[in-house]
């Protein structure tokens, strides 16, 4: 298999995604994942029932890191070529915006955002050479009416005709 | 009254703050299945006194004990695995979590370690149903699947029970269990309590006398950091130093 055939890299790459998705979806919904929630909604609570956070918390960096990695060897591969610029925090918050966008709370925000991010980003750059300032409005408006951005958004809009019934 | 050794047993325990004492050369022993009430005036150092049992502030000098065991360093996390389980006194549950996450996660230190990656944490059969009967015990099973931040102070309350019994502890540490509760609230978390006395060894830190007087087999007054006296409810209705420092000189029994 050669990943220099770019749809054999494409379906690499999507094969990637569809495990890095499940193994975070099971993550959330066991047992470990229950604990993280609670950590997240209550640290104070955790060591009184018995749970020492800090490695809980650990094991969790451990895990996104590793989810990273994998990433970051896959974009190699994609631009063939790896620059210390990767390593700017610009690239950071272009991630931490890609979740921002989709919603935090879910598996798929982080999916719809990096997708949302990537059209708005090719699109306004279209329009306008300026076009961070563009994006820089809809985060604030996505950031002000959906917290958890555009997941929470169109359940919304979906529920919203039952609820006027 | 039973004659084995104290679950729970402090001897000699100091805490300062800076020049304030707060708990002076404190000695209590908490015995099997009892219910021991701490009371005293505010300020008294109940809630430090408590803090040094959970392992949230480290005493000066003194030791505690666990049956036999010295746990006097031990952090919060490991003597809550020992069975020390606890309520606060402001109520502290885990809000974005539903109703029976929150007993499922506090039941699942005692059933060994959490990195369980993979199997959905509400497929285990058992744990769910053991989870199921705690909320019935503590009267919330019909709100199982409610998210627990909006629900009542009432049911916040019987939920922070629920959290510090899931861990199926020998111990439990009651700080102001009936705080900010009504008439009718507060009958009702005394008659859970009552119906839990004897399975479980209470400490309970509380300013409802009625409270006091219904639940505990012994009480130990503290006043400015030291315990003045220990006794029996009727020894310590009867007891004149008490009365002195805390009912008030002209106090009629109350």
């Amino acid at each position: 298999m050669s990943l220099g055939n770019d749809a054999t890299l494409y379906w690499f790459i999507l094969g990637w995604l569809a495990l890095a998705s499940l193994i975070v979806h099971r993550t959330v919904h066991s047992r470990f994942g229950l604990t993280l929630r609670g950590i997240r909604s209550n640290e104070t609570r955790i060591a009184s029932i018995g749970l020492h956070a800090y490695r809980y918390k650990l094991a969790a960096f451990v895990l996104s890191g590793t989810l990273c990695a994998v990433a970051g060897a896959l974009l190699a591969n994609l631009a063939q070529f790896v620059s210390p610029s990767y390593m700017h925090w610009a690239r950071s918050a272009e991630l931490l915006l890609m979740v921002l966008l989709g919603g935090m709370s879910s598996v798929l925000g982080p999916l719809v955002g990096a997708a949302a991010f990537m059209f708005l980003e090719e699109g306004l750059g279209m329009v306008t050479p300026h076009w961070p300032l563009l994006m820089g409005a809809i985060l604030v408006v996505v950031v002000m009416y959906a917290r958890n951005g555009i997941v929470e958004l169109v359940g919304r809009l979906r529920r919203s005709p039952q609820d006027a019934r | 009254m039973q004659g084995a050794a104290p679950v729970l047993s402090v001897r000699g325990l100091v805490k300062r703050y800076g020049g304030l004492v707060v708990t002076q050369d404190v000695d209590l022993d908490l015995r099997r299945g009892e219910v021991h009430a701490i009371v005293g005036p505010n300020g008294a150092g109940k809630t430090t006194l408590l803090g040094q049992l959970t392992g949230d502030v480290r005493p000066d000098a003194g030791r505690i004990y666990f049956g036999t065991r010295d746990i006097t360093t031990l952090p919060a996390h490991r003597r809550a695995r020992l069975g020390l389980g606890r309520s606060f006194q402001i109520t502290s549950v885990f809000p974005d979590l539903t109703v029976i996450e929150n007993a499922l996660l506090a039941g699942q230190a005692h059933a060994g370690h959490s990195f369980r990656f993979w199997q959905h944490a509400l497929d285990d059969h058992e744990r769910l149903a053991t989870a199921m009967a705690l909320l019935a015990q503590v009267g919330l099973a019909d709100h199982a699947d409610r998210l627990a931040g909006p629900m009542s102070h009432g049911e916040h309350r019987q939920l922070e029970i629920a959290i510090a019994l899931a861990g199926q502890p020998q111990v439990l540490l009651l700080d102001e269990p009936m705080a900010g509760m009504g008439i009718e609230d507060s009958a009702t978390l005394t008659r859970m309590l009552l119906a839990m006395k004897g399975s479980v060894s209470m400490l309970l830190v509380e300013h409802d006398m009625n409270a006091v007087f219904a639940l505990a087999d012994r009480i130990s007054v503290l006043v400015y950091g030291r315990c003045i006296a220990t006794g029996t409810p009727d020894e310590i209705r009867a007891d004149a130093e008490v009365r002195r420092a805390y009912l008030g000189d002209d106090a009629s029994a109350p």
